[in-house]
């Protein structure tokens, strides 16, 4: 069977063979430093239920979608957020957060607009996903056919990542179903996670 | 596994990092010193390799992740595995620990240890949790044996010759299986994960069976009304690798075909008491019932144009401040000019100035002035600067519009039957929903749509990106062949300036003017 495990280089990690013989040393007071030296137990089980607490933060990995330079293919970039709460709304907030503020890697194009701001999130029992967009933060953006596609179709992937239970997305423009985000897509009805 | 094409980076054995409180123990100290120490010394560290495997998901998609082969376990970063499983966590970096929270469930994993406490019960596993380079590693065992149980999800497999974790493996999950009542019979959709093969077989006594080999059933539950009497049953059982459906239709329904169709992968049965056209048809069974769609191709005497946007809605905008309103109208007005003088076809234009128009408003003109083809006329935008090209739209009502058509056609149905005297329903009546009319225009609106792109697509500076089916708010409901055309996009400077030239707008509308002129010859 031909090896699929793929491998890359990690230079960080080669020049660890340098200092092999230094590295064994430190891990040996790491070693000692650790065990003998551990923390309080008691106070450890008690911060293990202490989900809460201070000390630790709510992180979330997710996927944010963005455009490929040929205007068409979507590629995700990994972001670490950490939501005020675990509810389900807060995470979604942060991504369309992400998605406004854009990509990070210089080869991947925005696809909302940076004033793109969101009053209302609502998931309801049946897999939909509901935005309610402030009608204002959607202007001023180079709205075409493509880029009104890539609107939807990067939201659409990016919250149907972060959470599979979502079946499909409805856009409402301050509160009220639009005919269209901009005028070529119907948003009148919901955009299926299957579709886009 | 082979591993020749894999490089072998020698890096530190997994350590913990300093903990927060320190307490010293001299004894202790002395003691794990010297264990530390000889351990060191006797032993050599144990390799890692990073690596990447291929994640197959239930839908087929395979994506590479990166893995760390550390002697021969393998682990995933813990935000691979969040994201393959939607978790959120909680770390608590002093104690390196932390807490996956999976659906209802939570893990709780400790740098350095084979324990996980899953709820309230303890798991060993084989290789422990570790903490190398600031990251938490997650043995692959964690993510095969443990975590699928959590949130019933699909059975996942580590195939360590092929690098393939695969997520509803083997072959294929049926994730849904749907009925839909039809005007004349019943539709039942089946959603495989992915591709999936399948046999038919019809028993003596009208039953079928559809096969889908290398297939688990995922989701048992059937969507449908158990009291609908047009099937007698209808219930999933295994066959040893193969997933087996049986429907046993009642009596009334006499003829039966199975289609696969697409994007999502689905196969669809559809039991009628009518004899059922052809294979091969282009628009689904259920819209054919209810739209009837001619089968005699209309002559195009009557275009009209829909110049975008306008009023308070500029469109997009290119360099030197040209909105797409202005310049869609100045393209309109010169299409209507040539199609009327040069090829004798009729014109109605949606607007002649820059006013709002709603979108529905402009497919009701449409259909009041009884059109033989919208043309609906547009400059695109991408947010790459780069992209250029010509785009035509035709409509697409989508997955979801099915149901939609089905309960709009019950509604009216219903209401129809009661308000008619002596309740008498009758039986030429045809109701078509707003959002199935165009559906049965769909093959006309085709033809118009690739002749426009394979003129347009000729015209230098202009390439053709492709006929594309979406759904077009402007199209939906129009009772005529009806496209988007977005002709160029003003995001890209070189393209922009183009469409500013008067000769490059006359070359843009005679082009459009032949593809619908040949659409008039041949009809749509």
């Amino acid at each position: 069977m031909t090896a699929l495990l793929k491998t890359w280089p990690s230079p960080r990690w080669s020049n660890l063979r340098q200092i092999s013989g230094s590295f064994i040393l430190l891990s040996a007071l790491t070693l000692f430093l650790a065990t003998a030296c551990g923390p309080d137990r008691s106070q450890q089980e008690t911060a293990e239920d202490d989900v809460l607490s201070d000390e630790g933060m709510f992180l979330r990995s997710a996927l944010v979608y963005f455009v490929k330079g040929d205007g068409e293919t979507l590629v995700g970039e990994k972001r670490e957020l950490a939501p005020a709460d675990p509810s389900r709304e807060s995470l979604a907030r942060l991504l369309i957060d992400e998605l406004a503020r854009g990509p990070i890697l210089p080869d991947h194009h925005p696809v909302t607009p940076p004033s793109l701001e969101v009053t209302g999130i609502f998931f309801d029992d049946m897999g939909g996903l509901y935005f309610d967009f402030v009608g204002s933060s959607l202007r001023d953006w180079g709205w075409g056919s493509s880029s009104e596609f890539l609107f939807v179709r990067t939201i659409v992937r990016t919250m149907a990542v972060a959470f599979p239970e979502v079946r499909r997305v409805i856009f409402l423009i301050d509160g009220a179903r639009a005919e269209s985000i901009a005028g070529h897509l119907d948003a009148r009805n919901p955009f299926e996670v299957a579709e886009w | 596994m082979n591993t020749d094409r894999s490089r072998s980076i020698p890096v530190s054995q997994p350590t913990l990092v300093h903990p927060p409180t320190l307490r010293p123990r001299p004894f202790a100290l002395a003691l794990l010193f010297l264990i530390s120490l000889s351990i060191s010394i006797a032993g050599t560290p144990r390799d890692c390799h990073a690596a990447s495997i291929d994640v197959r998901h239930p839908d087929g998609r395979i994506e590479e992740v990166p893995v760390i082969e550390v002697g021969r376990a393998i682990y995933l970063s813990e935000d691979v595995v969040s994201l393959l499983y939607s978790s959120s966590k909680y770390w608590r970096p002093d104690l390196l620990k932390m807490t996956l929270r999976v659906g209802d469930h939570r893990l709780k994993l400790t740098a350095d240890n084979r324990n996980v406490v899953i709820d309230e019960r303890v798991v060993r596993l084989r290789d422990p949790v570790l903490y190398l380079d600031g990251r938490l590693l997650l043995p692959v065992q964690l993510v095969t044996d443990v975590m699928p149980f959590l949130v019933d999800a699909y059975p996942v497999v580590w195939n360590r010759e092929e690098g393939l974790l695969a997520f509803g493996a083997p072959g294929v999950s049926i994730i849904e299986t749907r009925v839909n009542r039809l005007v004349d019979g019943v539709e039942i959709v089946v959603r495989p994960s992915g591709p999936a093969r399948y046999q038919t077989r019809e028993n003596e006594d009208g039953s079928l069976f559809l096969r889908f080999a290398a297939a688990r059933v995922a989701d048992q539950e059937l969507f449908y009304d158990t009291t609908d009497s047009s099937l007698r049953d209808l219930f999933w059982a295994m066959d040893g690798d193969t997933a087996v459906l049986h429907i046993v239709p009642s009596d009334s329904l006499k003829d039966y075909r199975v289609t696969r169709e697409g994007r999502p992968e689905r196969v669809v049965v559809r039991l009628s008491d009518t004899t059922l056209p052809p294979d091969g048809s282009e628009s689904s069974f259920a819209l054919d019932v209810l739209t009837r769609p001619s089968t005699t191709r209309r002559p195009i005497r009557r275009v009209i144009i829909d110049p975008g946007h306008g009023g308070s809605d500029p469109g997009c905008s290119g360099e030197g401040g040209l909105l797409e309103k202005d310049l869609t109208l100045a393209l309109a007005e010169r299409l209507a000019t040539e199609l009327k003088k040069n090829h004798s076809i009729g014109v109605v234009m949606t607007r002649e100035e820059d006013l709002d128009l709603s979108l529905s408003a402009r497919t009701e003109f449409a259909n009041r002035n009884r059109g033989d083809l919208l043309i609906s006329i547009h400059l695109n935008s991408s947010p790459v600067s780069g992209v250029a090209g010509t785009e035509v739209y035709v409509h697409s009502s989508g997955i979801g519009a099915r149901d939609r058509i089905a309960a709009a056609v019950e509604d009216a149905q219903t209401r129809f039957e009661q308000e008619v005297v002596g309740g008498i329903l009758d039986q030429d009546l045809r109701f078509v929903p707003w959002e199935a009319v165009q559906e049965g225009q769909k093959s006309g609106s085709g033809r118009v749509a690739r002749r426009i792109q394979k003129e347009l697509g000729s015209l230098d500076g202009f390439p053709a990106r492709g006929v594309k089916e979406a759904p077009i708010a402007v199209l939906e409901g129009a009772n005529m062949a009806a496209v988007l055309v977005e002709i160029g996009f003003l995001s890209s400077g070189e393209s922009a300036g183009l469409l500013r030239r008067e000769d490059v707008q006359d070359r843009i509308v005679r082009g459009l003017a032949r593809a619908i002129s040949g659409m008039s010859k041949e009809g749509s």
